[in-house]
Protein backbone atom coordinates (compact mmCIF):
# COMPACT_ATOMS: atom_id res chain seq x y z
CA UNK A 1 0.00 0.00 0.00
CA UNK A 2 3.21 2.28 0.26
CA UNK A 3 3.91 4.65 2.98
CA UNK A 4 0.57 6.74 4.74
CA UNK A 5 1.36 9.82 6.32
CA UNK A 6 -0.69 12.52 7.85
CA UNK A 7 -1.44 15.84 6.15
CA UNK A 8 0.50 17.46 8.98
CA UNK A 9 3.64 15.44 8.31
CA UNK A 10 3.51 16.55 4.24
CA UNK A 11 5.72 18.90 4.63
CA UNK A 12 8.52 17.16 6.74
CA UNK A 13 8.07 14.52 4.08
CA UNK A 14 8.42 16.57 1.38
CA UNK A 15 11.39 18.86 2.19
CA UNK A 16 13.92 16.56 1.30
CA UNK A 17 12.28 15.22 -1.76
CA UNK A 18 11.61 18.93 -3.17
CA UNK A 19 15.20 19.01 -5.06
CA UNK A 20 15.28 15.43 -6.04
CA UNK A 21 15.03 14.55 -9.74
CA UNK A 22 14.11 11.27 -8.70
CA UNK A 23 10.03 12.29 -8.31
CA UNK A 24 7.60 13.77 -10.78
CA UNK A 25 7.07 16.16 -8.66
CA UNK A 26 2.85 16.42 -8.01
CA UNK A 27 0.23 15.06 -6.63
CA UNK A 28 -3.36 12.32 -8.13
CA UNK A 29 -6.32 14.06 -6.42
CA UNK A 30 -8.94 11.50 -5.37
CA UNK A 31 -12.80 12.50 -5.93
CA UNK A 32 -13.38 12.55 -2.03
CA UNK A 33 -10.32 15.65 -1.88
CA UNK A 34 -11.75 16.97 -4.99
CA UNK A 35 -15.41 17.46 -3.30
CA UNK A 36 -13.99 18.32 -0.24
CA UNK A 37 -11.47 21.29 -1.98
CA UNK A 38 -14.43 22.46 -3.59
CA UNK A 39 -17.74 22.47 -2.10
CA UNK A 40 -17.27 24.04 1.39
CA UNK A 41 -20.43 21.89 2.97
CA UNK A 42 -18.53 19.06 3.19
CA UNK A 43 -17.81 17.76 6.01
CA UNK A 44 -13.95 17.69 5.63
CA UNK A 45 -13.68 21.13 3.38
CA UNK A 46 -12.38 22.68 6.43
CA UNK A 47 -8.98 20.29 6.82
CA UNK A 48 -9.23 20.07 2.89
CA UNK A 49 -8.47 23.92 2.45
CA UNK A 50 -5.77 24.17 5.09
CA UNK A 51 -4.01 21.32 4.16
CA UNK A 52 -3.97 22.76 0.18
CA UNK A 53 -3.19 26.51 1.57
CA UNK A 54 -0.58 25.18 3.77
CA UNK A 55 1.18 23.15 2.57
CA UNK A 56 0.40 22.21 -0.86
CA UNK A 57 -0.31 25.85 -2.98
CA UNK A 58 3.16 27.22 -1.66
CA UNK A 59 4.64 23.88 -2.96
CA UNK A 60 2.73 24.34 -6.57
CA UNK A 61 4.55 28.30 -7.14
CA UNK A 62 7.77 25.65 -7.28
CA UNK A 63 6.49 23.37 -9.75
CA UNK A 64 4.75 20.83 -7.67
CA UNK A 65 1.66 19.84 -9.71
CA UNK A 66 -2.41 18.25 -9.29
CA UNK A 67 -3.85 16.01 -11.66
CA UNK A 68 -6.86 13.46 -11.70
CA UNK A 69 -7.09 10.89 -13.45
CA UNK A 70 -10.28 10.71 -16.27
CA UNK A 71 -12.04 8.30 -13.69
CA UNK A 72 -11.89 10.94 -10.84
CA UNK A 73 -12.29 13.48 -12.98
CA UNK A 74 -15.73 11.98 -14.26
CA UNK A 75 -16.72 10.89 -10.70
CA UNK A 76 -16.34 14.16 -9.31
CA UNK A 77 -18.23 15.98 -12.80
CA UNK A 78 -21.02 13.06 -11.54
CA UNK A 79 -20.75 14.88 -8.15
CA UNK A 80 -20.93 18.01 -9.53
CA UNK A 81 -24.42 17.59 -11.53
CA UNK A 82 -26.14 15.65 -8.93
CA UNK A 83 -24.78 18.89 -6.76
CA UNK A 84 -26.26 21.52 -9.56
CA UNK A 85 -29.51 19.36 -10.03
CA UNK A 86 -30.01 19.25 -6.15
CA UNK A 87 -29.88 22.88 -5.57
CA UNK A 88 -31.89 23.83 -8.75
CA UNK A 89 -34.08 21.62 -8.21
CA UNK A 90 -34.74 23.15 -4.68
CA UNK A 91 -35.12 26.31 -5.91
CA UNK A 92 -37.48 25.39 -8.72
CA UNK A 93 -40.11 23.78 -6.50
CA UNK A 94 -39.69 26.52 -4.12
CA UNK A 95 -43.06 29.19 -3.86
CA UNK A 96 -41.64 32.29 -4.81
CA UNK A 97 -39.78 30.53 -8.00
CA UNK A 98 -40.79 31.24 -11.71
CA UNK A 99 -40.65 27.75 -12.71
CA UNK A 100 -44.05 26.45 -13.10
CA UNK A 101 -43.62 22.73 -12.65
CA UNK A 102 -45.64 19.50 -12.21
CA UNK A 103 -47.58 19.49 -8.46
CA UNK A 104 -46.56 15.65 -8.46
CA UNK A 105 -42.61 17.20 -8.81
CA UNK A 106 -42.82 19.87 -6.28
CA UNK A 107 -44.13 16.79 -3.39
CA UNK A 108 -41.63 14.62 -4.91
CA UNK A 109 -38.74 17.04 -4.18
CA UNK A 110 -39.94 18.06 -0.84
CA UNK A 111 -40.29 14.09 0.39
CA UNK A 112 -36.92 13.87 -0.89
CA UNK A 113 -35.47 17.11 0.52
CA UNK A 114 -36.53 15.57 3.95
CA UNK A 115 -34.77 12.32 3.29
CA UNK A 116 -31.41 14.67 2.52
CA UNK A 117 -32.29 16.81 5.37
CA UNK A 118 -31.80 13.12 7.66
CA UNK A 119 -28.80 11.99 5.63
CA UNK A 120 -27.23 15.61 6.29
CA UNK A 121 -27.71 15.40 9.94
CA UNK A 122 -25.40 12.06 9.89
CA UNK A 123 -22.52 13.79 8.10
CA UNK A 124 -23.19 13.60 4.33
CA UNK A 125 -23.40 15.86 1.88
CA UNK A 126 -26.83 17.48 0.73
CA UNK A 127 -26.87 16.30 -2.41
CA UNK A 128 -29.49 14.19 -4.12
CA UNK A 129 -28.28 10.31 -4.95
CA UNK A 130 -29.18 8.61 -8.64
CA UNK A 131 -32.27 6.94 -6.80
CA UNK A 132 -33.84 10.05 -5.75
CA UNK A 133 -32.76 12.57 -8.84
CA UNK A 134 -34.79 9.26 -10.77
CA UNK A 135 -37.60 9.46 -8.32
CA UNK A 136 -38.15 12.96 -8.88
CA UNK A 137 -37.74 11.92 -12.84
CA UNK A 138 -40.35 10.17 -12.73
CA UNK A 139 -42.56 12.45 -10.85
CA UNK A 140 -41.74 15.00 -13.39
CA UNK A 141 -42.37 12.88 -16.36
CA UNK A 142 -44.92 10.12 -15.36
CA UNK A 143 -48.47 10.50 -17.21
CA UNK A 144 -46.88 13.34 -19.13
CA UNK A 145 -48.09 13.91 -22.81
CA UNK A 146 -44.30 14.99 -23.57
CA UNK A 147 -42.74 11.75 -21.72
CA UNK A 148 -39.76 12.19 -20.39
CA UNK A 149 -39.44 15.59 -22.54
CA UNK A 150 -40.28 17.71 -19.93
CA UNK A 151 -37.50 16.53 -17.62
CA UNK A 152 -35.01 16.58 -20.17
CA UNK A 153 -35.46 19.98 -21.26
CA UNK A 154 -34.90 21.23 -16.88
CA UNK A 155 -31.99 19.13 -17.02
CA UNK A 156 -30.51 20.87 -20.01
CA UNK A 157 -31.56 24.05 -19.03
CA UNK A 158 -29.86 23.45 -15.67
CA UNK A 159 -27.07 21.80 -16.82
CA UNK A 160 -26.46 23.68 -19.77
CA UNK A 161 -22.42 24.98 -19.94
CA UNK A 162 -21.94 24.83 -15.71
CA UNK A 163 -20.37 21.00 -15.66
CA UNK A 164 -18.32 22.77 -18.30
CA UNK A 165 -17.65 25.75 -16.52
CA UNK A 166 -16.95 23.76 -13.73
CA UNK A 167 -14.26 21.37 -15.59
CA UNK A 168 -12.68 25.06 -16.71
CA UNK A 169 -12.41 26.69 -13.04
CA UNK A 170 -11.19 23.18 -11.73
CA UNK A 171 -8.11 23.35 -14.77
CA UNK A 172 -8.08 26.89 -13.95
CA UNK A 173 -6.80 26.12 -10.52
CA UNK A 174 -4.65 24.18 -11.94
CA UNK A 175 -5.90 20.37 -11.58
CA UNK A 176 -4.91 18.53 -15.32
CA UNK A 177 -5.47 15.23 -16.56
CA UNK A 178 -2.75 12.82 -15.96
CA UNK A 179 -1.41 12.03 -19.63
CA UNK A 180 1.11 10.23 -21.15
CA UNK A 181 0.56 11.83 -24.44
CA UNK A 182 1.34 15.60 -22.74
CA UNK A 183 4.73 16.89 -23.59
CA UNK A 184 4.41 19.06 -19.96
CA UNK A 185 4.68 16.05 -18.04
CA UNK A 186 6.84 13.90 -20.22
CA UNK A 187 9.72 16.59 -19.53
CA UNK A 188 8.59 16.26 -15.63
CA UNK A 189 9.66 12.99 -15.80
CA UNK A 190 6.22 11.59 -15.20
CA UNK A 191 6.12 7.84 -15.29
CA UNK A 192 3.04 7.43 -16.75
CA UNK A 193 4.28 9.97 -19.49
CA UNK A 194 7.01 7.69 -20.55
CA UNK A 195 5.84 6.34 -24.18
CA UNK A 196 3.58 6.58 -26.41
CA UNK A 197 2.23 3.44 -26.40
CA UNK A 198 -0.37 2.23 -23.66
CA UNK A 199 -0.37 3.68 -20.10
CA UNK A 200 2.64 1.51 -18.35
CA UNK A 201 1.94 0.22 -15.04
CA UNK A 202 3.72 2.67 -12.18
CA UNK A 203 7.65 1.51 -11.92
CA UNK A 204 7.98 -0.68 -9.00
CA UNK A 205 10.56 2.06 -7.50
CA UNK A 206 7.81 4.52 -7.85
CA UNK A 207 5.31 2.38 -6.22
CA UNK A 208 8.03 1.53 -3.17
CA UNK A 209 9.01 4.91 -2.57
CA UNK A 210 6.93 7.25 -3.42
CA UNK A 211 3.38 6.69 -3.14
CA UNK A 212 1.96 7.62 0.12
CA UNK A 213 -1.10 8.12 1.06
CA UNK A 214 -2.12 11.10 3.25
CA UNK A 215 -4.21 10.59 6.43
CA UNK A 216 -6.83 13.01 7.95
CA UNK A 217 -5.48 14.17 11.25
CA UNK A 218 -8.69 14.56 12.10
CA UNK A 219 -10.72 11.60 11.42
CA UNK A 220 -7.98 8.88 11.27
CA UNK A 221 -9.21 7.28 7.65
CA UNK A 222 -7.63 7.93 4.00
CA UNK A 223 -9.53 10.77 3.22
CA UNK A 224 -7.21 11.79 0.63
CA UNK A 225 -4.97 9.54 -1.48
CA UNK A 226 -3.07 12.67 -2.68
CA UNK A 227 -0.26 10.53 -3.91
CA UNK A 228 3.39 12.06 -4.34
CA UNK A 229 4.48 10.84 -8.17
CA UNK B 1 2.34 37.77 -17.19
CA UNK B 2 2.03 35.01 -15.06
CA UNK B 3 -1.67 34.02 -13.48
CA UNK B 4 -2.50 34.99 -10.08
CA UNK B 5 -2.91 31.68 -8.14
CA UNK B 6 -6.40 31.71 -6.79
CA UNK B 7 -7.35 30.83 -2.87
CA UNK B 8 -9.25 27.23 -2.07
CA UNK B 9 -11.69 30.05 -0.83
CA UNK B 10 -11.50 31.65 -4.09
CA UNK B 11 -12.25 28.55 -6.08
CA UNK B 12 -15.11 28.08 -4.17
CA UNK B 13 -16.74 30.95 -4.40
CA UNK B 14 -16.16 30.88 -8.58
CA UNK B 15 -17.84 27.35 -8.66
CA UNK B 16 -21.06 28.62 -6.21
CA UNK B 17 -21.24 31.06 -8.63
CA UNK B 18 -21.47 28.98 -11.43
CA UNK B 19 -23.88 26.91 -9.56
CA UNK B 20 -26.08 29.59 -8.38
CA UNK B 21 -26.09 31.61 -12.20
CA UNK B 22 -29.49 32.57 -12.93
CA UNK B 23 -31.36 30.31 -15.79
CA UNK B 24 -32.80 33.32 -18.75
CA UNK B 25 -36.14 34.48 -17.93
CA UNK B 26 -37.16 33.48 -21.43
CA UNK B 27 -36.04 30.01 -21.09
CA UNK B 28 -37.61 29.25 -17.95
CA UNK B 29 -41.19 30.69 -19.63
CA UNK B 30 -40.21 28.29 -22.59
CA UNK B 31 -40.16 25.81 -20.39
CA UNK B 32 -43.32 26.94 -18.34
CA UNK B 33 -44.97 26.63 -21.49
CA UNK B 34 -44.41 23.15 -22.73
CA UNK B 35 -46.02 22.53 -18.80
CA UNK B 36 -48.66 24.30 -19.09
CA UNK B 37 -49.51 22.34 -22.56
CA UNK B 38 -49.02 19.23 -20.99
CA UNK B 39 -51.54 20.18 -17.78
CA UNK B 40 -53.59 21.53 -20.63
CA UNK B 41 -53.66 17.83 -22.25
CA UNK B 42 -54.20 15.76 -19.26
CA UNK B 43 -57.15 17.44 -18.24
CA UNK B 44 -58.64 16.82 -21.65
CA UNK B 45 -58.02 13.59 -21.02
CA UNK B 46 -59.04 13.35 -17.90
CA UNK B 47 -62.52 14.58 -19.29
CA UNK B 48 -62.14 12.29 -22.17
CA UNK B 49 -62.52 9.18 -19.17
CA UNK B 50 -64.58 10.80 -17.65
CA UNK B 51 -67.39 11.25 -20.47
CA UNK B 52 -66.81 7.62 -21.55
CA UNK B 53 -67.06 6.03 -17.50
CA UNK B 54 -70.40 8.04 -17.50
CA UNK B 55 -71.47 6.59 -20.68
CA UNK B 56 -70.48 3.56 -19.57
CA UNK B 57 -72.60 3.62 -16.21
CA UNK B 58 -75.85 5.17 -17.64
CA UNK B 59 -78.79 3.55 -18.09
CA UNK B 60 -79.45 3.72 -21.79
CA UNK B 61 -76.01 1.64 -22.67
CA UNK B 62 -77.68 -0.81 -20.03
CA UNK B 63 -80.59 -0.94 -22.32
Amino acid sequence: MGKVIAFSEFTSYYEPLRKSDDFAHGAILDTNILIALTYDVNINSDEVEDFFQTALLPEKEHGFRFFTTVNTRSEYLDFDRRLIMTENLRDIVDENSAWKDPSRARTQVQYQSGILKRREQQGSDPVFNDTQINAIKSAFSAGRHSGHEGWLALCSRVLEKRLDDVETEIQGFGVDYISQHDPDQKEQGHPLAAGDGPAAPLPSEYLKNAIPKYWSDKTGGILVSVRCL
Amino acid sequence: MKKKQKTVSELREALKTIRRRPIPRESIEEFNRSVEKDDQIEREQEKQKDRSRKTARSPETDA
